[in-house]
């Protein structure tokens, strides 16, 4: 059996390559190197409840480990005893999901465009590159991407720093309403000007787009775009503030959505079966294989090899697996920058204690942030940002509301009466602002293989080697003075602290900072405009393999502020039109 | 199954408010209630409960209609002593976090099951929904958060 093209990985970029070239009549295999993801209720439920009883619940918590498709842990921090080998000096922060429909099992849903002026870094600012794309370029992407995704938000809002929509656009469902603590932070730093060098900016609270089901857009002409899933089937959002890492009715967006209106007939997608090399004709240089490792059980390292082909092969496994694949194969790489230029979202956080109650841990994670300070010409010194405001407290950096229970019984012991209010008090006036710093794409931030590290399979383990430079580090302190002056705005008691055991810990001109991971690895397989220094072209085609497509955020010459899904959903469409012309006279 | 609370229970439920600051009532309807008192038998050394359960009769027995008298009487034989103070923590842990924790610096400990994470304490002591398990409807985060927690105090 061949197939027009052999995808791997089942996440929303391969999701969206099977299921559009199904859609046009070519046959598709997708590999999945991790177990099934049931979308019934009681499939999906054991998801549920494996992440509700287990003793530290994170992002990765409703999907068991398995062996034989590991995948990163937010424990993996330091060392070689995660999945991740680290090899510093700063630890990869950040974790992705080895699961039918990948790491949209567990994400957020923050679907945002990014800016005109993060794909033109070289010329604008000096740093990094260009992308060898314009926005105009990824527009029409971008709305289908939107469309494909149900993202909720409003056209005229999202209206910022050179992002752009054509007259009349209409987002597939209606504005996530924001939070009571969103209209607090917003009355509060109205008016409210931040100085970033020369510059003064705005601060504006502004609504965050999302993939997210609320109520269908009444102004959206409903054959635009893929339909979105039903709302009102148990698949809006309710406020269940679980989003990360699941939404018990799957209001928000995942890449199972996506697999399921793929032509069954056309689409065979196959789960365990971990795609270990790549095989090529020398003479054509084309792709002509991927040899796969299927297994029957995650508690067995029992497999069958078996090889499987396709007029195109398309790599869709995350930034990180696919430079393994690449590098475990010796393909792809004339440009030597297959690996290279790993970047994240370095996620430094603030929290402090409001005056008043805020109404935390509920609704979804995040629904407004700060996106005015994500561009200007101090770009040339630091990174920029977006601010994220929490609607969950202190959960992320200190682990509330439990911790607090903890140290109220443990530390203050405290109970009865006292117990509860205190603990009211303390957990409803958590305040807590995020910021997605831009990193910038340095050689030296790379995924390399190590013969000594596999896994269960035999498979290579990911070595990592991570930085932040001075720009990165600049743009963290930033933040950090940004979110001094906005408690002090809001009359917040900032108790924020950063332990400089971690691993992460910095210091910047004589003070401390840290931050986590947002779980956006990207660019290891970058795009650009010659073979010679990137390692696809615009289509996110090899330069080195006419049949190979690398899609994903590896793609991703620069980082930009936004959270990478949407463009990485709209770069995928792209591709399947150059795929198409590929494959045209293929059966079809 | 259980109508109305039988013997065991009720001293179980009248000690678990005192030292959780919910009503007995409120611990009542809970679905977990029973699988707590359960848990709290098993889970403590040999003689704990009973020892434990014993004291606060007798303190509601000396004691009756005082809450303030009955806080301080729990705080004296029950909080700081030396034998049962651990394991009324581990108490209030269970009923907050539905997990036991022995005492002492333990890690976090995983919830005896998805029932006793979403019945915890700790959402309406908070004044929200379990994370995951409970929610309101589309929106109701926009609106103003309760002025105190929710659920009852002991009276």
């Amino acid at each position: 059996m061949t197939f027009s093209a052999v995808v791997v990985g089942s996440g929303v970029a391969g999701a969206i390559v099977a299921k559009e070239l199904g859609v046009r009549g070519f046959r598709v295999l997708v590999l999945e190197a991790g177990l099934e993801s049931p979308m019934d209720d009681a499939g999906f439920g054991s998801h549920v409840r494996s992440h509700l009883t287990a003793p530290v619940r994170g992002p990765n918590s409703p999907f068991p480990r398995n062996p034989n498709a590991p995948h990163p842990m937010p424990s993996d921090l330091a060392g070689e005893n995660g999945y991740l080998v680290q090899r510093g000096p700063m630890p990869f922060s950040s974790v992705y999901t080895r699961y039918l429909g990948g790491t949209t099992l567990q994400w957020l849903g923050t679907s945002l465009r990014m800016l005109p002026s993060d794909l033109r870094l070289r010329s604008l600012y000096g740093r990094g590159v260009d992308w060898p794309l314009a926005y105009e370029d990824l527009a029409p992407f971008y709305a289908q991407a939107e469309g494909e995704l149900g993202v909720a938000a409003d056209a005229e809002e999202q209206t910022y720093l050179g992002v752009s929509f054509p007259d009349g656009y209409a987002y597939p469902m209606e504005p996530v309403p924001p939070s009571y603590s969103d209209a607090l932070v917003a009355a509060g730093l109205e008016g409210m000007r931040f100085h970033i060098g020369g510059e003064v900016l705005p601060v504006q609270v502004t609504s965050t787009a999302q993939a997210r089901n609320t109520r269908p857009n009444p102004r959206r002409d409903p054959g635009s775009a893929a339909p979105s899933s039903d709302p009102w089937a148990r698949e809006r959002c309710e406020g269940y503030a679980s989003c990360v890492p699941i939404c018990p009715v799957q209001a928000k967006y995942s890449a199972l959505r996506t697999l399921r209106r793929a032509p069954p007939d056309r689409v065979e997608i196959l789960t365990r079966s971990v795609a270990s090399r790549l095989q090529m004709d020398p003479g054509t240089g084309r792709v002509t294989g991927v040899v796969c490792k299927r297994y029957h059980s995650p508690s067995s390292p029992e497999h069958t090899v078996e090889v499987v082909g396709g007029t195109l092969v398309v790599l869709a496994a995350g930034a990180i697996e696919n430079a393994k694949l690449l590098l475990a194969s010796g393909l792809a790489n004339s440009s030597d920058q297959v690996g290279r230029n790993l970047m994240d979202h370095p996620f430094p956080m603030s929290w402090g204690l409001l005056r008043e109650r805020a109404g935390t841990f509920r609704g979804p994670g995040s629904t407004s942030g700060i996106e005015t300070l994500r561009d200007g010409s101090f770009r040339r010194e630091r990174a920029a940002f977006r601010v994220e405001l929490s609607n969950w407290g202190w959960e992320l950096p200190t682990g509330a509301p439990q911790s607090d229970l903890r140290a109220l019984v443990d530390g203050e012991g405290l109970f009865g009466r006292e117990l509860r209010r205190a603990l009211f008090d303390r957990v409803q006036r958590q305040l807590r602002f995020g910021f997605v710093v831009e990193q910038e794409p340095c050689a030296s931030n790379r995924v390399t293989l190590d013969p000594a590290f596999r896994d269960a399979l035999g498979e290579p383990r990911p070595v990592i080697a991570y930085d932040l430079s001075e720009y990165v580090r600049a743009g963290i302190a930033t933040a950090r003075r940004f979110s001094k002056q906005a408690f002090a705005r809001l009359g917040a008691e900032d108790c924020t602290t950063y332990a400089p055991d971690d691993p992460r810990h910095f210091l910047h001109e004589g003070a401390g900072y840290s931050w986590c991971g947002s779980g956006h690895s990207m660019g290891t397989h970058r795009m650009g405009r010659s073979a010679r220094d990137s390692v696809v072209d615009a289509d996110q085609r090899s330069w080195d393999h006419p049949n190979l497509y690398l899609v994903g955020a590896g793609s991703f010459p620069t980082a930009g502020t936004a959270n990478p899904t949407l463009t990485l959903a709209a770069l995928a469409f792209r591709s399947v039109e150059r795929m198409v012309r590929d494959l045209a006279g293929d059966g079809a | 199954m259980t109508a109305s609370p039988s013997p065991g229970l009720e001293g179980f439920l009248g000690l678990s408010g005192a030292l959780t600051g919910f009503s007995a009532d409120f611990l009542a309807a809970s679905a977990v209630a029973r699988t707590f008192a359960d848990a709290f038998h098993h889970r403590t050394p040999a003689g704990i409960a009973e020892r434990m359960l014993a004291v606060w009769e007798e303190i509601v027995r000396q004691h009756p209609g005082g809450p303030a008298a009955v806080e301080e009487a729990v705080r004296a034989r029950i909080w700081r002593d030396e034998a049962l103070g651990p394991y009324a923590r581990s108490l209030v842990k269970l009923w907050y976090l539905g997990a036991w924790h022995d005492p002492g610096p333990t890690p976090s400990a995983p919830p005896l099951s998805a029932d006793a994470y979403a019945e915890g304490l700790i959402w309406p002591a908070i004044g929200a929904g379990a994370q995951g398990a409970r929610a309101p409807g589309l929106g109701d985060w926009g609106t103003p958060p309760p002025r105190e927690p929710l659920g009852d105090e002991p009276p």
